[in-house]
């Protein structure tokens, strides 16, 4: 049912320039605005009209259509799906068109059929029932306001002029002549209610990204998108931080001096709060012929060594890293990918892996500065450039323009996790840097990032976790979902260098927000740790069980055998050998094992021991080898195991070989 | 499983849409778009301030449904619907609307509703819209407009809603109220929606009266030449009143011997007494014009626009100028075999309609029962037309059967398009003339381009 007397009429006089008007000033199109307001509103007061048919009709509205998919495709092919606030603060171009020619046009309205392709062709042929003529104008006046909202202007006008616009609307479309008082009460009834509703929204979008947050932070890990971040600049309220343990790094005895920076990944791109890098490719990383280390860069040195924990959600995964890489060892995964920018990708089983980084801190081996790394985006360009020749930056050379730069943080800004003033978008950084001068590492390192640019230097923004935090119980290093951090890269000298004006209290600070339960968890989190990595060495199929699946199960068992009730059939206790329960193992074999992986080469984590003893036999030359694994293989898997004359011929053979290789 | 399932989404669609559509006005329903459009674009309240624009509009329509309980509006009605209505033209009735309280009633706007009928599942599996080849790929394959079509076709009509600017206390007055049908056969007028707009003018206060009714809507009719001389008479046994299978004639021709079989109401019983014989009184035997119209209802698998059309062909057949004393026999087939007979005081061309706005596709038994039908009733028919819904062997057969009975037969085929493929052994082949093929959605046409040649 379109009931015909339920149409909407056309706007009154004025209202949709007053539409352009608003829009234009949130824009930043005025001049356009007030141009196209004028070309709008001539047709009251003038009273030529052109008679536009059915097909021209159709011919405009094709038109508009393919105005709104240029400007789509062009402003995504430059921004991505970013770009969604850029079409939207477009529309009122695009339809302008198909609004002219209704105003301009003798019948005043368009049929649907103009607007809708298959009823359209239906009314081509004469089949179409109902083809009623519309007003585009409040549709329009829509679009505008729509439109505007997607400015950077301040909040409070924007909701007065809203205000404003909706009850010069809604009055014209009242629909009896009387009841003034009544109406006004409702509509600021109606008014009111929708700005103590902005409150409301506000805090729910941060009550729903809390919680969602909460519930990624609890059934799924973090999972770094190496293309694309978004930060938390401009969020209102408290940043909230997690407690949980993303990364274990053992030193190996070493003490970090200060805080040891593993990276993730660098973005080159910043705009409305999200860094992005879309030269991120990937190219495989080959190991070496023993098939136990992959080395990112050749000849690069790099001594010192860290072995990290790390939780894959997926069967691959960024994994965080020393700045200053040079390979990977000690890894089952089964192939590596790293990036220009030192984004290394792990192919493995989802779980906890363990790894060593080899690394050094002579220098970071990223790529030479791209031009994405001296750009501002347009929007803080002329904000940045203001402060550099503030600072006088353009004067200085880089490495005295990069002590001002950190000086300038160190001095006038402070760490806070709270955002309490809310701005329009695009002004964030805006705000950091010329009011308030709080704010956590994003505001920091982006900034940076920005300034440093705005001097002349090529920077990036690293992400990636800021490590200090000592656990005795582990006898390792922790990185929390807390220790989260974001730096920045500069190039100096022919070399990236880590720029990090985050004051350093942010580390006490983000503790202060750390929950009583901490230890408890903590605690938890390492039996589990412990009980997922303790089979690393042994599985020879590369697929480990979650085995603290298992742990309920084992204390059953335990139980039960504690309280005697179930003991198995005396048969076969009586007749099978103690091994048959549990293995034991053979002193003798495992002292072999231990020489032959002394003396030639070791045993990779996945392979099998028949294969490692014939890589053995055949290039050191030994003999016999195989008989003794034969028998060891007996020993450990017949279910009747060996004899004792045959348990005594394994000593033996162990005993003679190991008296052949000294 | 997947089918079921959308098509039960669907009819909770369409009935939110049409409560929604019911519950706010056009202001209310740009407000409710608004909302929609500032959640997408300010679901991230720091990208844009379109939040704003959504707890406004948020706002308004929540202080506009606040206001609808202090709405009152206590009205009666009363429906005057006329005898019939034609399919796709416009019909108008009356509506009697009565303020009985004591205070004036303002902003009124009443919907009258039809009976809504939603197709079963497996109808609508089955369901070709001719519509559909104007929608998208999209629309054809989910078949959510098709089901609109179909519902909106099942109800029968589209009635447009009245306003009533002011009504005074204890007074009334009457609103032309004017319907388009879009089907043949009855509809059941359910209900009527009174609806009162709250000051915002944004949303409405609906009191649903009970008010039923039923008009019935004849089938489309088209412009028919003459197909016949209407001259050709044929021997009529037992005369008009028995040619409609009722009674005698009349008129009185002789007396004689009962013969076996003779039915004991014609003895003359004054005569046997007389006689002491039976004797049976014998009757004029009559010679008119009769024609018989043959209806193909099974319609299989073919689109329903050809059955409307067959029965629109003969609708406008049966409707048409014919000579005073020629009679005309409506054969069809649906649940069972039909066969009516009009004209010389008989049945009127308006029952005639009324039958034929309630004809049903026929799926219960094979065609071969409205051969027999039509043969059973061949002789005694001065000729025959046979409106078909395609040129099969089955229906050739009927043809081929009814002209070996030295019938005229004219045929007309109902059919997609005007091409028809025709074996060489067409009955009709040698009666170009009286073989017509009309394509379904452009009969008048068809006939207009016809109808010089045949006469």
């Amino acid at each position: 049912m379109t009931p015909a007397t339920t149409s909407l009429q056309g706007t009154p006089p004025f209202l949709n320039a007053a539409g352009l008007l608003l829009w234009g000033w949130q824009c930043n199109f005025l001049s356009y605005a007030v141009l196209m307001a004028g070309v709008i509103e001539i047709p009251r007061v003038l009273r030529w009209r052109i008679p536009v048919s059915d097909q021209e009709f159709n011919l405009v509205a094709d038109l508009s259509a393919v105005l709104l998919l240029a400007v789509s495709l062009y402003i995504f092919s430059v921004n991505t799906y970013y770009g969604i606030y850029s079409i939207l603060a477009a529309l009122p171009f695009t339809f302008f068109l198909l609004l002219l020619a209704q105003r301009y046009s003798v019948r005043g309205k368009i049929r649907m059929s103009s607007l809708v392709i298959s009823m359209r062709r239906a009314a081509r042929d004469g089949v179409l029932e109902e083809n009623p003529a519309v007003d585009l104008t409040y549709p329009y006046l829509l679009v505008c306001i729509l439109a505007a909202s997607a400015g950077n202007q301040q909040q409070t006008i924007f909701y007065v002029l809203l205000v404003l616009i909706f009850a010069w609307s809604l009055w014209w479309l009242k629909p009896r002549p009387g009841g003034v008082p009544l109406w006004l009460a409702l509509f600021l009834l109606a008014a009111a209610a929708g700005y103590g509703g902005q409150v409301g929204v506000q805090r729910l979008q941060a009550a729903v990204e809390e919680t969602i947050m909460g519930w990624f932070d609890l059934f799924t890990w973090r999972h770094r998108d190496p293309m694309r971040t978004v930060t938390a600049i401009g969020a209102l309220g408290k940043l909230k931080l997690s407690d949980r343990i993303m990364v274990r790094v053992d030193t190996h005895g070493e003490k970090i001096a200060g805080r040891m920076l593993l990276r993730e990944t660098t973005y080159t791109d910043y705009g409305y709060g999200v860094w992005t890098n879309f030269r991120h490719t990937l190219s495989l990383v080959d190991p070496t012929p023993d098939g136990t280390s992959w080395v990112v860069h050749k000849g690069a040195g790099g001594r010192q060594r860290v072995t990290i924990s790390y939780k894959l959600d997926d069967d691959q995964g960024i994994i965080p890293l020393p700045l200053g890489l040079t390979a990977i060892t000690n890894t089952e995964a089964s192939s590596i990918n790293a990036s220009a920018f030192n984004a290394i990708v792990l192919e493995l089983h989802p779980g906890w892996t363990r790894y060593d980084a080899m690394y050094t801190d002579a220098a970071i081996h990223d790529v030479e500065p791209l031009p994405e790394d001296t750009s501002l985006p347009p929007i803080y360009r002329e904000s940045m450039q203001r402060l550099a020749r503030e600072l006088q930056l353009e004067h200085m050379p880089p490495a005295r323009a990069l002590a001002t730069i950190e000086n300038f943080f160190a001095e006038n800004f402070s760490y806070s996790l709270t955002q309490s003033e809310r701005f329009p978008r695009g002004r964030y950084l805006d705000k950091f840097l010329f009011e308030n001068r709080r704010g956590h590492c994003e505001y920091f390192a982006t900034a940076t990032v920005l300034l440093l640019r705005a001097a002349g230097i090529p920077a990036r923004y690293a992400v990636g976790y800021a490590i200090d935090e000592y656990s005795a119980l582990e006898r390792q290093y922790l990185g929390r979902g807390s220790h989260a951090h974001s730096w920045a890269l500069a190039y100096l000298d022919g070399s990236w260098r880590v720029v990090d004006t985050t004051p350093p209290v942010w580390a006490a600070a983000d503790d202060g927000t750390a929950s009583l339960l901490r230890p408890a968890v903590d605690l938890w989190s390492w039996l589990t740790y412990t009980l997922d990595t303790w089979d690393l060495k042994d599985d020879e199929q590369g697929t480990r069980l979650p085995l603290w699946l298992a742990l309920p199960v084992m204390v059953y068992l335990l139980w039960r055998l504690w309280t005697g009730k179930h003991r198995l059939p005396g048969a076969l206790t009586q007749s099978a050998p103690a091994a048959r329960y549990g293995y034991v193992p053979h002193p003798g074999f495992q002292a072999l094992l231990a020489r032959l992986e002394q003396k030639y080469f070791q045993r990779g984590k996945a392979e099998p021991l028949g294969a490692w003893m014939a890589k053995v036999e055949s290039r050191a030359g030994i003999r016999g080898l195989p008989a003794i694994l034969a028998l060891y293989y007996r020993r450990r898997f017949d279910p009747r195991g060996l004899e004792e004359p045959e348990e005594a011929r394994l000593t033996q053979l162990c005993h003679v070989k190991l008296g052949e290789i000294k | 499983m997947v089918g079921k399932l959308l098509y039960r989404n669907f009819i909770l669609v369409h009935r939110l849409s049409h409560w929604l559509r019911l519950r706010f006005t056009a202001a209310g329903a740009l407000i409710g778009y608004c909302l929609i459009a500032a959640a997408v674009f300010g679901i991230d309240t720091r990208q844009t301030l379109a939040y704003q624009i959504f707890t406004l509009c948020a706002g308004l329509l929540a202080v506009a449904l606040l206001a609808l309980p202090f709405l009152r509006s206590r009205i009666t009605l009363q429906r005057a619907l006329p005898d019939y209505a034609t399919v796709g033209q416009e019909c108008e009735y009356r509506l009697t609307i009565t303020n009985p309280g004591r205070t004036t009633q303002r902003n009124l706007l009443l919907f009258d509703e039809l009976e809504t009928v939603y197709p079963r599942h497996q109808d609508f599996r089955r369901m070709h819209d001719s519509g559909d080849r104007y929608r998208n790929i999209v629309d054809r394959i989910i078949g959510y407009p098709r089901l609109v079509a179909a519902i909106h076709k099942l109800r029968g009509a589209s009635i447009q809603p009245v306003a009533v600017a002011t009504l005074p206390a204890a007074g009334s007055l009457q609103q032309t109220v004017s319907l388009r049908p879009l089907r043949r056969g009855y509809l059941y007028f359910h209900h009527t929606l009174v609806t009162a707009t709250e000051p915002l003018g944004l949303c409405r206060r609906i009191a649903r009266q009970p008010l039923t009714g039923a008009l019935l809507v004849l089938p489309r009719r088209y412009r028919l030449p003459p197909l016949f001389p209407p001259g050709r008479r044929k021997y009529q046994r037992g005369g008009m009143h028995l040619a409609s299978s009722v009674g005698d004639s009349q008129e009185f021709f002789s007396l004689r011997d009962y013969r076996p079989g003779d039915p004991l109401r014609a003895i003359h019983w004054r005569s046997y007494a007389r006689k002491g014989e039976p004797v049976v009184k014998e009757y004029q035997d009559e010679y008119f014009s009769r024609h018989g119209l043959i209806l193909d209802t099974f319609l299989e698998q073919r689109p329903e626009l050809l059955l409307e059309e067959a029965v629109s062909v003969a609708a406008s057949w049966a409707a048409g100028p014919r000579h005073q004393d020629a009679l005309l026999d409506l054969i069809f087939i649906a649940d069972r075999s039909y066969h009516y007979t009009g004209g010389r005081g008989l049945a009127g061309t308006e029952n005639l309609l009324e039958i034929l706005a309630c004809v049903q596709p026929c799926a219960s038994v094979p065609f071969s029962a409205l051969t027999r039908e039509a043969l059973r009733h061949a002789a005694t028919s001065s000729a025959l037309i046979c409106v078909l819904l395609d040129w099969d062997e089955p229906r050739r057969d009927l043809v081929r059967k009814l002209r070996s009975l030295q019938v005229p037969v004219q045929v007309i085929i109902i059919a997609k398009d005007r091409e028809l493929s025709r074996p060489a052994d067409d009955p009709m082949r040698d009666q170009p003339q009286h073989f017509w093929v009309l394509e379904a959605g452009a009969i008048q046409q068809a006939i207009d381009h016809l109808a010089p040649r045949t006469q």
